[in-house]
């Protein structure tokens, strides 16, 4: 025991003079320290103790006192300071001290007084970078930029939870942009990267991200709507200033190829415009860029009416390879110019116009043996084949918007488009040297007017009206009379055939939804949509210029009316994770049927159900699935009677039975994983069940095909295909495979002998290996076999594969290099069954974002024939393509 | 024994000093989260909740299909929490880390970080309160800090402690991090519960996993792009907001 108390005085004797004399000595330190108590004599713990300068105020040294309200501080500073004593609940006390050379320690003990600090619920109004509301997201640019962005592309990948893909494409999370508005006005709906990529930064205040978004203001929240849409605001100073940029390519080592593309554009508080000019002969299509502004798509958007009313061409010349990349054969030397304008003239009046002129001279080469077997008939055809197609397009559209109220918008769109195609195509069919000449002129008017008004509660009303006016004459001729056996005519050197196809829509529809409060939704619609097509063909042999006969059973007189009056019904029930969605559609349709022979009049009444679930079982398991029962109207091109001339060699008629069709259809889909998992897998399976459909039957011969559309039973489709995504660690790379396989199951008669059963199925098969290295190189190779066989009288079966490898080489930010080569393929072909492609594309930046160069190369191992194999039920066809040589262009871009 | 009981009452009421809840907003912009922070101080213990501000939590990769949320952040009902004892100088925290292609969330007890508080002349008011500039340079990023006298209390949101007063807001020199205090309640009493829920590992096994995870993360994703799509990322840019851990 004594012991241990002569221990502890040791200690405590030892400590002390390491704590006094040693510090002293050696840093010359003073030490403050003391005890802080409240009123009641309690210690009061965890105090803030400060030591300032008595002028500037600034902090010399603090600490916190401990549970027992002691605390100690050491400074080597000397002169006079303020020691501050705070702590909450206590009012903060201030002591005056003067340190000297010499003091060693000073104490000071206080009494704080109670001074309860109430901050109840006080709220910092800081000056915020990001501000949420509901579903707007707004970002103050100052805040995230740097300087250094240029383009407003450089600055939303700036903004957080926004992400720009290397096409420009923009990303609100994993979703894509429905548009990027400018102070509220769109000018370049789904083509926004045109902006992006060339309106400079440094005008833009603000971000705003506006998710769950309308295109019609006053459905907001209530249709169901996963739209994500991007704002621009501009600040005041840099309105009304021009921007763009100008591209200019020219071939290096090849012909002429030549590529010009400029974009200027200025947008005003009240005005806004955007001129974009695209000339190229590179196989590129620059109509593609604004398909999106000529005819927007909006599936399923309340309010949207008429879009699938349309004149379909019976005869179409234009070429293009199936399942393979249209540039490589489209010889082309296109000229586009569109003009596009936002005005408000008032606040509450908005109009936009779009103009645009595209002309182009496109070329096509084929050379193809066709080798029919069926039933008995047997024969080769051959034909060499050469197209030159010369277009021009005018498009003009108005729209105007007028806010009537918060409540209440009147919107109008009027569309006005002109075409003329001429197409000429030199053949040689048989050894029998053809010219076909066809001369498309197509006008079509368009009118919209909708009005939507917003009630209390959620619920909205729409009212709708469309007036459409298409007309799209075509006129045909063949320098050749092929079809002696069909008509037993002499003197025949050569056919025309002159249609006229008119059709004329006018449709009303009133829409109510209305969003309940537990957020199912309700949805009813009436409408009535009346179409009448009008569809006059005659067909003509001739002797040189002189009309000799117009064969009957070859001419159309075609007044098709229909007139739809509907009900539609919808229910959205959410539970949870589990969500229903229940529709019907209620038509009367009233059709009427006028051809130079018949003349009929039909009423009918049906129900269209419809059931789907969507099923999130838990975060790893989605599902989801569709039942649908339908019954359609045959349109116009199903039910002419009399043949028309379709191509040199074949004439196409429909049915007068105009009964409806019937189909039901099913889609289950399912999820296993994320996407972004290590492994994921999704399968979907899609079957078509048609209980009557339109089949043909057909007449073959050497020189002449004859096809009518005939009704028959039973039709069916099923297809299942399968994804599954493996990431291998070790190697940092992603295993993509593909299995697929669709069967098709229908009827139909060649040469009038008994309906055949006809099994079409292609079976699939693929995979990919992709390398996500952090360095500059990256891979992706991929490979995919596809199957095809059809079994009928006869069958035949074909495998055929395309393998691609590619490299990219990101240097750094201003040097990229990519390799692209492919190969095709085809079992089916006994020589020249193997096709090698090698494109590459280089860049450099030469100032950031302001000059960069380009050199592209295209088809490297000139690869100038292309050759494919097709099978169908009658037989199969090998075609030779002609493709656009190799060549290799170098391109400069500047902005300004 | 009615006198000891009241002296006890006083004693244990002094004692339990006022509390106070804060709440921050806090966005790691690079990361492309926002969080709000919920901080309670209570005596020698404080405790900062991350709540995901839902709208900006889903990250940002090229998608196939359109119905994909993914986040980088592991995340659950619970969260990240961050517990500072002032008496026993430790952080105890709960996180997510990424092991086998799965986040798991793990409880990791850290001694006392050196911050290094660099002390400014600079003064503003924020809010209504006098704030102060001190900078510091913390895991591999560098910070201006301000905070307030107003409300004397060393703690501060996340991990962030011994300023002589309240933090208000936080801005990293990228301005990629940013703390903003949006609220403060100092009527507030709840107890602080020391973060729990999550397998045991030492702070050098999280310093491991955390450096590992963006790595894995932006390879796995890269290549799972279809056919065309090109992503160039910058290598060992680490957006965390410790970025090293010396």
């Amino acid at each position: 025991m004594i012991k241990i108390l002569r221990n502890l005085l040791i200690r405590l004797v030892y400590s002390f003079f390491v704590f006094l004399i040693l510090p002293n000595d050696m840093y010359s330190q003073t030490i403050l320290k003391g005890n802080l108590i409240n009123e009641l004599n309690q210690a009061i713990p965890y105090s803030t103790v400060v030591l300032k300068d008595t002028i500037d105020q600034s902090i010399i040294t603090y600490g916190f006192a401990k549970e027992d309200g002691a605390y100690i501080l050491e400074t080597s500073e000397k002169g006079s300071f303020i020691l501050s004593f705070s702590a909450l609940g206590y009012a903060t006390r201030t002591v005056l001290l003067i340190i000297e050379d010499t003091t060693s320690e000073i104490t000071t003990n206080l009494i704080l007084n109670e001074e309860s600090l109430t901050l109840n619920e006080v709220v910092v109004h800081a000056d915020k970078s990001i501000t949420i509301s509901n579903d707007t997201i707004n970002f103050k640019t100052n805040f995230f930029t740097n300087g250094t962005e240029q383009s407003v592309e450089d600055l939303l990948k700036k903004i957080p939870g926004l992400s720009v893909d290397s096409q420009g494409t923009i990303k609100v999370g994993n979703q894509e942009i429905e548009k990027l508005m400018v102070d509220g006005d769109d000018l370049f709906e789904r083509g926004y990267k045109v902006l992006s990529k060339n309106m400079p930064a440094y005008p833009i205040e603000e971000v705003e991200v506006l998710k769950n978004y309308s295109n019609n203001r006053l459905l907001k929240g209530i249709e169901e709507s996963d739209k994500v849409a991007l704002n621009l605001k501009l600040n005041e100073e840099s309105k009304r200033i021009w921007f763009g940029n100008l591209v200019l390519g020219y071939g290096l080592v090849s012909q002429n190829r030549y590529e010009l593309k400029g974009n200027l554009m200025n947008f005003g508080k009240k005005n806004k415009y955007y001129f974009l000019t695209n000339l190229n002969n590179t196989g590129y299509d620059a109509i593609g860029d604004i398909q999106s502004l000529i005819r927007p798509l909006r599936l399923n958007e309340p309010g949207v009416i008429g879009d699938n009313a349309t004149v379909t061409n019976l005869i179409n010349l234009s070429g293009t390879i199936p399942n393979f990349k249209r540039q490589r054969s489209n010889f082309n030397n296109s000229e586009l110019l569109s003009l596009n304008a936002i005005f408000n003239p008032i606040e509450k009046l908005k109009i936009k116009t779009l103009a645009f002129f595209n002309a182009d001279e496109l070329q096509f080469f084929k050379n193809s043996i066709e080798t029919i077997g069926v039933n008995n008939v047997d024969f080769v055809n051959s034909e060499e084949y050469q197209l030159n197609n010369k277009n021009k397009l005018g498009f003009g559209k108005f729209d105007i918007t007028y806010t009537i109220s918060k409540t209440k918008t009147l919107e109008a769109t009027t569309k006005y488009t002109t075409g003329t195609e001429d197409n000429r195509s030199n053949l040689i069919f048989n050894g029998l040297s053809t010219l076909e000449n066809l001369k498309n002129n197509n006008t079509f008017f368009d009118q919209k007017i909708r009005y939507s008004n917003k009630f209390k509660g959620n619920k909205v009303f729409l009212l709708t009206g469309r007036y459409i006016q298409e007309e799209s004459p075509q006129q045909y001729a063949v320098n050749q009379f092929l079809f002696e056996d069909l008509f037993a005519t002499s003197n025949i050197d050569n056919v025309k055939q002159t249609i006229n196809n008119e059709m004329q829509y006018l449709g009303l529809n009133a829409h109510f939804l209305d969003r309940r409060k537990n957020e199912n939704l309700l949805e009813a619609q009436v409408g009535n949509e009346y179409r009448e097509d009008l569809l006059n063909t005659v067909f003509q042999l001739l002797e040189n210029d002189t009309t000799i006969k117009l064969p009957l059973g070859y001419q159309n007189q075609i007044n098709y009316q229909t007139n739809d009056l509907y009900f539609k019904g919808k229910y959205s029930v959410k539970l949870n994770d589990f969500s229903l969605i229940n529709s019907i559609e209620v038509h009367h349709f009233l059709t009427s049927f006028k051809s130079s022979n018949v003349t009929e009049t039909q009423k009918s009444f049906y129900i269209n159900p419809s059931i789907g679930f969507k099923w999130k079982i838990n975060a790893k398991n989605k599902f989801v699935g569709n039942y649908s029962y339908n019954t359609t109207n045959p349109k116009t091109l199903d039910v002419y009677d009399g043949y028309v001339l379709t191509g040199y060699k074949s004439f196409q008629k429909g049915t007068t039975d105009f009964n409806q069709l019937d189909n039901s259809s099913i889609v289950l889909n399912y999820e296993l994983g994320n996407w972004s998992d290590r492994f994921f897998a999704n399968a979907i399976i899609t079957y078509n069940k048609n209980f009557d459909f339109f089949s043909t039957n057909t007449f073959l011969s050497q020189n002449y095909t004859l096809s009518e559309k005939i009704k028959i039973k039973d039709r069916e489709f099923f297809s299942g295909n399968t994804k599954v995504d493996y990431y291998f660690k070790p190697i940092s790379s992603n295993l993509k495979l593909d299995l697929g396989v669709s069967k098709s199951n229908y009827k139909n008669s060649v040469n009038s002998a008994d309906l055949r059963e006809v099994n079409a199925s292609t079976f699939n098969y693929g995979l990919e290996l992709r390398s996500g290295f952090k360095g500059f190189f990256n891979y992706h190779l991929g490979t995919k076999w596809s199957t095809n066989s059809i079994k009928t009288t006869f069958t035949n079966k074909y495998t055929d594969n395309i393998s691609f490898l590619d490299f990219t080489f990101i240097f750094d930010s201003e040097l990229d290099f990519q390799i692209q080569s492919e190969r095709y393929f085809f079992g089916s072909l006994a020589t020249d069954n193997n096709y090698y492609f090698l494109d590459f594309n280089a860049r450099y930046k030469i100032f950031k974002n302001k000059l960069t160069f380009t050199l592209t190369g295209k088809n490297l191992f000139n690869t100038e024939i292309f050759r494919q194999i097709a099978i169908s039920d009658i037989g199969s066809t090998t075609t030779e393509y002609r493709l656009l040589p190799r060549f290799v262009i170098l391109k400069m871009e500047f902005r300004f | 024994m009615k006198f000891i009981i009241s002296l006890f009452l006083v004693y244990s009421s002094t004692l339990s000093s006022q509390s106070i809840n804060a709440i921050y907003e806090y966005e790691n912009l690079s990361k492309e989260e926002v969080f709000q922070i919920n901080l309670t101080i209570n005596n020698n213990e404080a405790l900062s909740i991350f709540k995901p501000i839902k709208v900006l939590n889903d990250s940002v990769f090229v998608g196939e299909c359109d119905d994909i949320n993914f986040n980088l952040e592991g995340s659950d009902s619970i969260g990240r929490q961050y517990y500072q004892n002032l008496n026993k100088k430790i952080i105890i925290f709960r996180d997510f880390i990424y092991e086998n292609s799965e986040f798991k969330p793990v409880i990791v007890n850290e001694s006392y970080p050196d911050f290094e508080w660099k002390f400014r002349s600079e003064q503003k008011i924020i809010g209504d309160f006098n704030c102060n500039l001190v900078n510091l340079n913390f895991r591999g990023r560098d910070y201006s800090v301000w905070y307030t006298e107003d409300i004397p209390t060393p703690f501060g949101p996340w991990k962030f402690n011994g300023l002589p007063g309240l933090i208000v807001k936080i801005t990293s020199l990228d301005k990629q991090i940013n703390f903003q205090l949006i609220e403060i309640n100092t009527n507030y009493i709840k107890d602080i519960i020391v973060p729990e829920n999550g397998d045991k590992i030492s702070f050098k096994e999280y310093v491991d996993y955390k450096n590992k995870t963006v790595d894995e993360f932006i390879e796995k994703l890269k290549a799972k792009l279809p056919r065309g799509a090109i992503v160039s990322v910058k290598v060992g840019d680490d957006k965390n907001i410790e970025k090293s851990f010396d």
